[in-house]
């Protein structure tokens, strides 16, 4: 008994050593620490979210380079066939959705395998996107963005049993073509040794919304011919990757033919592209979603595109991709 | 004292608890950046292995003994195994003493061209040339880089080149 009242009396007399004195000491120190770490939290949270989305932004632009990088260098590429006015269409093909500047089954004209519009001006002036191609919507392309449009075969040689209805291909025997959509008992008209590649032409442009019209993403599209047996082939629109702001895209033209640019034109013309070796792009990103914290005060000039100041709460990194285009060249040949 | 004992110790709790979100944000971020890195990598390897493809070719095509119009369709060319088995890389950058990681008998080369159907061509028209003077062969190009042993890039390319000759 007498010792348990000395305990509780001992832990009394430590406890009342605390002063008003100390006491706040001990607070400020407590409170100093813990805004401390809170501002240590909210910096790494800050830095966390932005690491995060620049890099979905990145992998965006990777996988859209790498598809659009794929197409361009295999672009006017028609199998063992070397000479694209060799080919020509069967009459009888049918095209749903046709999408050119207005010349018949202009999506199976072959004697052009890269075709470019340059920085289009604003909707409703000159020079607009369905001028050059019917299937684009005006309104619906971010202005003064570029436009290129690939035509080539793809994949491997297709053997004649496995040919899909409604598909067009492009049978050649190494001198002269024809571009045809397969029907049920179609008899070839090319003889010889005779491939069969799928047909597939895509136009690339800038969409200034994502998903509904309006919602402010700008996404890099692409308008391919798609294939659904039953269904006449039809110019169809998929999109790559979002938060694409800008595509400017500059043509390399060989003058003397020894294989590689002399000059890269932005607004090249046909005869021009006819000695194309290269093709440049520069892409503008943004990220998708917007940080509050954070002000954009760069100023972007890309290509030939007027000068970009935005001042809103964007991430953006320009990148640049230069691709080797062998096939719509004149043919290098061996001396 | 009640008070002062319960404020002095939520301040520790408190600075821990952030401490312990810090950490997995850091360690997440960590995570992220590490798969960004390895992504870039890959893209560059791809990248630099397409490039040496392409290379491949180009050094193929510059030597005209690679494609030779003697044999008919389906004569090759390549190091082994082939109808002729001296296909000659033109250029420095494939000389054995500049290649570290094995030379192209180890296999992460192999260039081939092969003689494809026609066997005789009219010249196509975009050469501007006398079409009645000359005819073409046709010879498919591959090239192929192959690190992926070694857990870098791999790619191959075809290409189409013409040899003309004379009627």
């Amino acid at each position: 008994m007498q010792i348990n009242t000395q305990k509780i009396r001992s832990t009394l007399s430590h406890q009342q050593g605390l002063s008003l004195i100390e006491l706040m000491i001990a607070m400020t120190l407590g409170l100093m620490i813990v805004a401390g770490m809170a501002t240590l939290f909210v910096q790494t949270r800050k830095s966390f979210t932005q690491d995060e989305m620049i890099a979905q932004m990145q992998d965006d632009a990777r996988f859209a380079m790498n598809e659009i990088v794929r197409d361009v260098s295999l672009g006017g590429f028609w199998a063992t066939l070397l000479d694209p006015s060799a080919i020509t269409t069967e009459a009888a093909a049918n095209l749903g959705t046709d999408c050119g500047d207005g010349t018949a089954k202009w999506m199976y004209l072959t004697q052009l395998p890269v075709t470019a519009i340059s920085s289009f001006d604003e909707p409703g002036a000159a020079n607009n996107p369905s001028d050059n191609f019917d299937c684009l919507v005006d309104v619906e392309v971010q202005a003064d963005t570029d436009i290129i449009s690939i035509k080539r075969v793809v994949g491997n040689p297709i053997a004649v049993g496995a040919l899909v209805n409604n598909t067009m291909y492009l049978e050649t025997n190494g001198v002269t073509g024809q571009l045809f959509e397969q029907v049920t008992a179609r008899a070839p008209v090319v003889t010889g040794t005779v491939t069969y590649w799928e047909y597939r032409p895509s136009i690339y442009f800038v969409q200034n919304y994502e998903n509904t019209a309006g919602d402010g993403v700008p996404t890099l599209c692409r308008s391919t011919l798609v294939y659904v047996v039953g269904t006449a082939p039809a110019m169809t629109k998929e999109c790559l990757a979002s938060g694409v702001e800008d595509m400017q895209i500059e043509y390399g033209i060989d003058t003397d033919n020894d294989g590689t640019a002399n000059q890269y034109i932005s607004a090249p013309t046909a005869a021009q592209l006819a000695t194309l070796v290269s093709v440049r792009f520069l892409f503008l990103f943004r990220t998708v979603n917007s940080d509050p914290s954070y002000t954009s005060n760069k100023t972007f000039t890309i290509g030939n595109a007027a000068v970009y100041s935005p001042t809103d709460n964007f991430y953006r990194r320009v990148y640049t991709i230069t691709v080797n285009v062998r096939n719509p060249t004149n043919l290098r040949t061996i001396t | 004292m009640q008070t002062t004992n319960s404020q002095s110790g939520a301040a520790l709790f408190t600075a821990l608890i952030f401490l312990v979100i810090i950490t997995l944000t850091s360690l997440s971020a960590m995570r992220a950046s590490t798969i960004g890195l390895r992504m870039a990598g890959n893209a560059e390897l791809k990248q630099n292995a397409h490039h040496m493809a392409q290379a491949i070719i180009d050094a193929t095509v510059a030597d005209p003994n690679n494609t030779r119009v003697l044999g008919g369709v389906g004569t090759t060319t390549c190091f082994t195994g082939c109808t002729y088995n001296n296909l000659v890389l033109q250029g420095g950058l494939f000389a054995a003493a500049t290649w570290t990681d094995g030379n192209t008998a180890n296999g992460e080369i192999t260039a081939l061209t092969t003689r494809i159907a026609p066997l005789e061509a009219p010249v196509p028209r975009s050469i501007g040339t006398s079409a009645s003077v000359f005819s073409v062969a046709t010879f498919s190009v591959t090239g192929d880089y192959d690190m992926s042993d070694v857990g870098q890039g791999q790619s191959t390319i075809m290409e189409g080149v013409m040899v003309m000759i004379s009627n």
